[in-house]
């Protein structure tokens, strides 16, 4: 019997407990962090071992692509709630919440762990999609938590645009059961991943053409892919730092997995092609519109926010590239990129209770002021730029490598994650060396960061060693999720 | 069946016509009162195809359509509205006369876009479809040139409608368990932008999300 349920089940239960016991919800909600942890590593790692699984008398199916966004939740889900519990603390101590509202902000993480959860579980592509839209609704108000004008503005945009995204997505879903539909009859074509996959074929290839058009817009709003990228700056540099955490490393991949399963789909009726070529495009777009604004950037989490817009672009432009190489190096990415934007985000908001900003202008001498979160900073953004040998190096290269070994457009695409990838390893590198060294303001804040080692080291360890050397189970596991994203030409 | 597609192709119509007429509105109160009456409009869509066609779930969508969206909906934008001093919408970015023109040329543009989806629907209505398209349309227009919170929450409202009705003609409607938790989804989403707009009110002393525009870059 498979765990996955209880992914689900536990935050909700969570949630339930923080709100009617709000003195002890700080230790609920890591504690459920903590055990969704463990059991989304079972869940994923069996995933990558066997066929397919049904759950919850088939509400739910797991494969390896599930397996692999079960696994990014889990880890990010648990580091934003543990790290969540000294930040609130500090933010109440510096008057930014106050203290009957924090039982709220716990209340509305693990209702955004549960729905983000259920995204790769549910079978279903309807409810797939009402999982994705529960993740805005929740997120929106924890964006706007602070209740300070800028978190409200990034908030309403968040919410707005989000909404708007999703309505296209609707919109192709509906065409997507029109195409079920007439195909395989009412009864058959309930949404259901696993029927729809079986039977891609027999679409209507002038809907699905429309319909993943359609989708990639609206969940590619919700992924952050240029040109509709406009609120995850906002919504992720203004949030707290936890809701940071969660949105950039754990939601960004929820939305990215709705548009591979439409991908596959439209794959399976259309041929590769016309998905690829798209997946491709938008890929390579938002990596080009990314540099920019990490080059003149003025925020520390925004800075890390437009970093996310260029790697899900990457994780994009690799899905687009496909074959074997490719597409491994694509999940072995997403796992690459979750892990480090995590660490930087934890650093960043350990770093900006202490300076009480995030303008990179007022933030120096960081290795003064807090030497370890400094530090985190430096590694963690040597790691995502793509520094050799941190783990986001070696998927960049498996991406380039498919990219000139592919079509023209692989190999063009290949040029600009290259290009993309220096200009912005420059500019981060630029900005965080600012922070760190020079000399630090005499006015600071007292914020505490208990466990700031394992914080800090423990992800960073793991991108080195696994830059190095990637352990098998691992291996395995990006190798099952490029058999699940395989399509055929 | 001919006689049901007459009165949902009708129904198509005023649906359109309201939401043209909404442009033209600036009042907010009454801009909630024509979402009401496009809602009702929507329910009587769903109960038409569900008598004709036999449908059970159809009549649960008409029910759900007027529970949610011809009154929840409406009440909380209501009570948002008694909470909040600004009862128009005063500088929108297009004069109502120029987005009527726009929205006009918008329905076309839907008409076009429908003929060339090649949509032969569950069910036989001619009219629905262009006119679902064309609500999404206008739903965008609003939310692109109205500045106050309501009204931009009015436009995504009428999106929402009108991928709803395209739902009902083209498929009958999602599978009912998919379309309770659409129906869900969009309770909570207002809810949730009620609390906002509130928030916004309380910040700025206005719904202006003109003041939303300082974070850049």
């Amino acid at each position: 019997m498979s765990l996955a349920p209880l992914l689900v089940a536990v935050p909700l239960i969570a949630a339930l407990v923080c709100a009617v016991r709000g003195t002890r919800a700080a230790g609920v909600s890591a504690l459920a962090a903590t055990t969704t942890l463990i059991v989304g590593l079972v869940v994923a790692f069996s995933s990558f071992a066997g066929p397919p699984e049904h759950a919850a008398a088939g509400l739910m199916y797991v494969d390896a692509l599930s397996g692999l966004i079960v696994l990014i939740i889990a880890l990010v889900a648990a580091t934003a709630a543990l790290y969540a519990v000294a930040y609130v603390r500090n933010a109440v101590a510096a008057q930014e919440i106050a203290p009957t509202e924090v039982r709220w902000f716990y209340v509305w993480i693990q209702l955004s762990i549960a729905a983000m959860f259920a995204v790769p579980l549910m079978n279903n592509l309807g409810l797939m999609w009402v999982a994705i839209e529960t993740t805005t609704l929740t997120t929106a108000l924890l964006v706007a938590f602070f209740r300070r004008g800028h978190s409200l503005e990034a908030a309403w945009k968040y919410l707005m645009l989000g909404a708007v995204g999703l309505g296209f997505a609707l919109f192709g879903l509906i065409l997507t059961y029109y195409a079920a539909s007439h195909a395989l009859g009412e009864a058959a074509a309930a949404l259901d991943w696993d029927e729809l996959r079986a039977n891609a074929a027999a679409l209507d290839p002038a809907l699905m053409r429309v319909a993943f058009a359609l989708v990639l817009i609206g969940f590619g709003t919700k992924a952050g892919l240029a040109p509709m990228h406009t609120w995850l700056p906002d919504a992720h540099g203004e949030a707290p730092t936890p809701v940071s955490v969660l949105l950039s490393g754990a939601l960004l991949n929820c939305a990215i997995y709705g548009v591979l399963r439409f991908h596959l789909l439209t794959a399976g009726t259309l041929g590769a092609g016309f998905s690829s070529d798209l997946l491709l495009g938008l890929g390579a777009i938002s990596i080009a519109v990314a540099v920019p604004f990490v080059l003149v950037q003025h925020d520390l989490k925004r800075l890390l926010a437009y970093s996310s817009v260029e790697h899900m672009g990457i994780v994009a432009l690799a899905v687009g590239i496909g074959g074997p190489l490719g597409l491994f190096a694509a999940a072995f990415h997403m796992f690459n990129h979750s892990l480090a934007k995590t660490t930087l985000f934890v650093a960043a908001g350990a770093l900006g209770q202490r300076y009480g900003t995030l303008r990179l202008t007022r933030m120096r001498g960081a290795f003064e002021v807090a030497p370890l979160p400094a530090l985190g900073l430096v590694i963690g953004t040597l790691a995502i730029t793509g520094a050799p040998p941190f783990a986001p190096f070696a998927s960049e290269f498996g991406i380039a490598q498919a990219g000139f070994a592919g079509r023209p457009a692989a190999l063009a695409a290949a040029v600009v994650l290259i290009a993309g990838s220096v200009l912005v390893f420059g500019g981060m590198l630029f900005h965080v060396l600012n922070v760190v060294l020079r000399t630090a303001p005499r006015r600071l804040h007292f914020a505490a960061f208990p466990f700031a080692t394992a914080f800090i080291g423990v992800p960073l360890i793991v991108l080195l060693v696994m830059g190095i050397w990637l352990p098998p189970p691992l291996r395995d596991a990006f190798t099952a999720v490029a058999r699940v994203l395989q399509v055929a030409p | 069946m001919i006689g049901a597609a007459a009165v949902v192709d009708g129904l198509a119509l005023l649906l359109l016509a309201v939401a043209l007429f909404s442009v033209t509105m600036r009042g907010l109160v009454s801009g909630v009162w024509l979402l009401v009456v496009q809602s009702l409009l929507l329910a009587f869509v769903a109960a038409t195809i569900g008598v004709s066609s036999g449908a059970a779930h159809m009549w649960a969508a008409a029910i759900l359509t007027l529970a949610v969206r011809a009154f929840a909906i409406p009440a909380v934008l209501f009570r948002v509205l008694a909470a909040v001093a600004l009862k128009r919408e005063t500088r929108p970015l297009l004069s109502t006369r120029h987005a009527l023109i726009v929205a006009v040329g918008l329905a076309l543009v839907a008409y076009l876009a429908a003929g060339r989806l090649e949509l032969t629907g569950a069910f036989p209505a001619r009219q629905a479809l262009p006119v679902s398209l064309a609500l999404i349309f206008i739903g965008l227009l609003l939310m692109a040139t109205r500045r106050k919170a309501i009204s931009q929450l009015i436009g995504l409202i009428t999106i929402e409608n009108g991928i709803f009705l395209t739902g009902l003609i083209a498929t009958l409607g999602l599978p009912l368990f998919v379309e309770i938790g659409i129906f869900f989804d969009l309770l909570v989403a207002v809810g949730v932008t009620a609390v906002l707009t509130l928030r916004i009110n309380e910040q700025f002393d206005t719904m202006n999300t003109d003041e939303l525009r300082r974070l850049r870059g």
